[in-house]
């Protein structure tokens, strides 16, 4: 008898066989586990597992199909995502949403202007709640100002003051540090502890299992909708077994044997390219068949720079040398069609993918040239035949290539970017951030993917934030900081020294 | 040195360059006509510039939660018919034939707000929505005609729309006062005009915060519906009898006047005074047409040309000020 007092004291949620059916999937199986008071509780699992699914029930999106969810021993009903918040549910979706036109203190204290439809609003009032709550969470910004200019960490910490503005006692956090700076992220996780401290409970989903590690208290992992085992304390796991509970087997990140490029030919060389936005010239070479990385923290100009090569935001001065002829590459359409240089956007949903056209239109329309007939029809045999091509070679998982590419799993999205650069057979192929929100195990396939074609003579530049990933994959380091490129770094492939080589070149 | 950053102040307000051009258009019109800056021309000024004004405001609302209304003028002409067939066939009080138009208002509100929510919220399920209550709106106005309109409306109710404070103001100006300024105060003041700009701003974002989609669509609709049967009831009690066109041509100005006035063009945020500014150039330029003889058939192709030049110097301020940041 005192037994299950103390236990249903303890728990501020509980979620009971918690199973969710959409049309033809079934997203969660049963899912059960508790969360306690005062304690940051990591949810992790691969992409797809279902996490976000659960979040959203919990913060009332969906409505579970079967199960209960029991806040403070209390069963309840959370239909409605302000239901949940009145529970004292706080959440902090995947994607931002704030209302850009709205300022700071007004998107904090939305909760008071949403819901029902009559009565009036008190600027002053909100103004000076936002200031309270922000003040919690060490945020210092003025109450007055327009969200638009800030920074996305800033804007990430504004959607966590929103969500503990109504007093809550839940926090749910997916993926918070998934598009911010690693300061912004460090002074996010700083925020988290400080919550923990007053008693808050956070429920933390996070693909960085070092984030896990350095606040977690106790970790649900969750792998094809269902919970493995029990909920784990911290203390009791290590990257290994948290890895192997995650895909179920036992993996780490493979590094590729290192090689010796100093013969081979230089397929494109950058000397001094300098744009309207960088002033700072930057200068590179990049092999035949060599994977070159570009390391860098959100925000150093990779990107930007990637853009400048291949003729999106055209670069100023410097000369761009391909095949050591000088390419002047004006637009994007130059870049691949008469230079074979294709750009895989880190940016897949907006940049890279028509995600409510299927796999094989996705295809086809980047080959366009190829599946044309002779009289200018364009012949859908032919963009099967090639869809089915690419989805065999880069072992894209779908139930048939005429299947919507939104119901894919990010992996099989970025597998499809991939295919759509290979379309234009390209020399050079430049993949931004290849596995970024991907689980650890097709986050291998791409890698073994990159690997493949560098072998079969492509050069690839690679960028990525993900130190391991470069480490474990790329021939060379080129390290960005502040639009410059700082270093350039032979690979080992040995993650501790070359960890601090990188980090002494981005510190110098 | 005072006056200087007072006047750089003044070219900052966001619609300096609209009162700028309103300015010199009343300048350049006296120049040509000698006589055109006068109380007579003001008050006709004011009764072509109440329509203007609050068929703009009314679309306004819409714009402001990520959709639009093309059935503004059906709305009106519809409302307008039946208020003044029940003062003409059924002797019917003109306070109640008043209500009964912006009942009118209210059903067509509902009804497309309803059917909005219903084929996916906002953007071209408005457009399609509100194109096909327009022909449905238009042809009930015929029908309850006869197809011939209702000539003479009820002498008293004319009055109303007649009658000149200080010999001067048309009632209608206080119409247009009231409205601009209820309709400021619900967004600046009230849940439910900040629910409409959030969710013109971010549906998604708004929704999953609490916004219920179809009380924001049904507010909005109903709102700006009876702003639209306003504006027909306003029309008949000034010029006396109730055509079947009335309202045909209000489309392109209900986008222009807010446009103009500094209302965001994807929603999300409004600026209420400014439909006045806008609406006041919409008045002029076919009040100018009409004064230096120019056939009326341009008024509708200046209008779209204004419409053009104005979302054009708004893309290149949006350009520039980018640039500078």
């Amino acid at each position: 008898m005192e037994k299950t007092m103390a236990k249903s004291e303890e728990y501020v949620l509980e979620l009971e066989n918690i199973t969710k059916i959409f049309p033809g999937v079934k997203a969660l199986d049963h899912v059960s586990f508790q969360v306690k008071k005062g304690e940051v509780h990591a949810l992790v699992g691969e992409n797809g597992a279902g996490k976000s699914t659960l979040i959203n029930i919990i913060s009332g999106v969906f409505r579970q199909t079967e199960g209960q969810v029991k806040i403070d021993g209390k069963m309840i009903e959370l239909d409605t995502p302000e239901k949940a918040f009145q529970a004292g549910v706080g959440v902090v979706h995947q994607e931002r949403n704030l209302i850009d036109t709205f300022t700071v203190a007004e998107n904090i204290c939305f909760m008071e202007e949403s819901g029902k439809l009559s009565g009036k609003v008190d600027y002053k009032a909100m103004c000076a709640k936002a200031k309270k709550v922000m003040e919690r969470i060490h945020l210092d910004l003025d109450p007055d100002e327009p969200v638009t200019s800030l920074t996305s960490g800033k804007k990430q910490m504004i959607e966590i003051a929103r969500a503990i503005s109504m007093n809550s006692q839940i926090l749910l956090l997916d993926e918070p540090t998934a598009s911010i700076s690693l300061t912004e992220a460090n002074t996010l996780l700083e925020t988290v502890k400080k919550l923990r401290e007053e008693g808050i409970s956070i429920i933390y989903i996070s693909h960085k299992l070092e984030e896990i590690f350095s606040i977690a208290d106790s970790v649900t992992v969750i792998r094809d909708g269902k919970n493995i085992g029990e909920t784990v304390p911290i203390g009791e796991l290590t990257n290994e077994t948290l890895i192997e509970k995650m895909v179920g087997r036992k993996q780490s990140v493979k590094a590729y044997d290192k090689r010796d490029f100093s013969e081979a030919s230089v397929i494109m060389e950058a000397r001094n390219i300098t744009s309207r936005q960088n002033k700072i010239p930057k200068s590179f070479q990049l092999k035949k068949g060599e994977i070159l990385g570009w390391y860098g923290l959100v925000g150093a100009g990779r990107t930007e720079f990637a853009r400048e090569i291949i003729g999106i935001d055209p670069a100023e001065s410097g000369e761009l040398l391909i095949h050591g002829k000088e390419a002047r590459v004006r637009s994007y359409e130059e870049a691949f069609s008469r230079y074979q240089i294709c750009y895989v956007s880190e940016n897949r949903k907006e940049e890279g993918l028509f995600l409510m056209h299927s796999i094989a239109d996705n295809v086809g329309i980047i080959a366009l040239k190829e599946i044309t007939s002779k009289a200018g029809f364009i012949s859908y045999r032919k963009q099967a035949d090639l869809t089915e091509k690419y989805k065999k070679e880069l072992g894209i998982k779908c139930k048939s290539i005429q299947v919507d590419v939104a119901s894919l799993s990010g992996g099989n999205q970025q597998k499809i970017c991939i295919a759509k650069g290979l379309c234009t057979s390209p020399d050079i192929m430049i993949i931004d951030e290849p596995t970024v929100g991907i689980d650890v195990r097709t986050k291998g396939d791409i890698h073994e993917l990159i690997y493949q074609l560098s072998q079969q003579g492509m050069s690839i530049i690679v960028i990525s934030s993900d130190m391991g990933e470069l480490v474990g994959l790329v021939d060379r380091i080129l390290v960005f900081r502040d639009n410059e490129i700082r270093g350039e770094l032979e690979n080992e492939k040995d993650y501790d020294a070359m960890s601090k080589q990188i980090m002494g070149t981005i510190l110098l | 040195m005072n006056n200087r950053i007072g006047f750089k102040k003044l070219t900052k307000m966001e619609n300096f360059s609209v009162i700028v051009i309103i300015m010199l258009m009343i300048l350049v019109m006296q120049f040509i006509t000698g006589n055109y800056i006068s109380l007579d021309n003001f008050s006709v000024l004011c009764k072509t510039l109440a329509i203007y004004t609050i068929i703009g405001v009314s679309q306004m609302i819409n714009i402001s939660c990520g959709g639009m209304n093309v059935s503004i003028g059906a709305t009106g002409g519809l409302s307008a018919v039946i208020a003044a067939w029940l003062m003409y066939s059924h002797n019917c009080n003109i306070f109640l034939a008043f209500l009964a138009g912006v009942a009118v208002g209210i059903l067509c509100g509902l009804l497309n707000g309803y059917l909005i929510n219903r084929i996916g919220g906002v953007g071209v399920a408005s457009f399609l929505i509100t194109l096909a209550t327009t022909s449905i709106f238009s042809s009930l106005v015929l029908i309850i005609s006869n197809g011939r309109g209702i000539a003479t409306v009820n002498s008293s109710f004319r009055a109303i729309g007649n009658t000149k404070l200080f010999g001067f103001l048309p009632s209608s100006a206080f119409f247009v006062l009231a409205v601009l300024i209820i309709i400021y105060w619900v967004y600046k003041k009230t849940r439910v005009g900040r629910q409409m700009l959030a969710f013109g701003a971010n549906p998604k974002a708004a929704k999953l915060y609490g916004v219920d989609q179809l009380k924001i669509l049904l507010s909005a609709n109903v709102i700006a519906s009876i702003l639209a049967s306003l504006a027909g009831l306003l029309l008949i009690m000034r010029v006396g009898s109730a055509q079947v066109d009335i309202g045909n041509d209000w489309m392109l100005s209900s986008f222009a006047a807010p446009l103009i006035g500094g209302t965001r063009q994807a929603g999300g945020k409004v600026n209420v005074f400014g439909v006045l500014l806008g609406a006041i150039v919409l008045t002029l330029i076919s009040n100018a047409l009409v004064f230096m003889g120019v056939d009326a058939y341009w008024q509708e192709l200046v209008n779209g040309v204004v419409i053009l030049v104005i979302m054009g110097l708004d893309q290149l301020r949006s350009v520039t000020g980018r640039n500078k940041e």
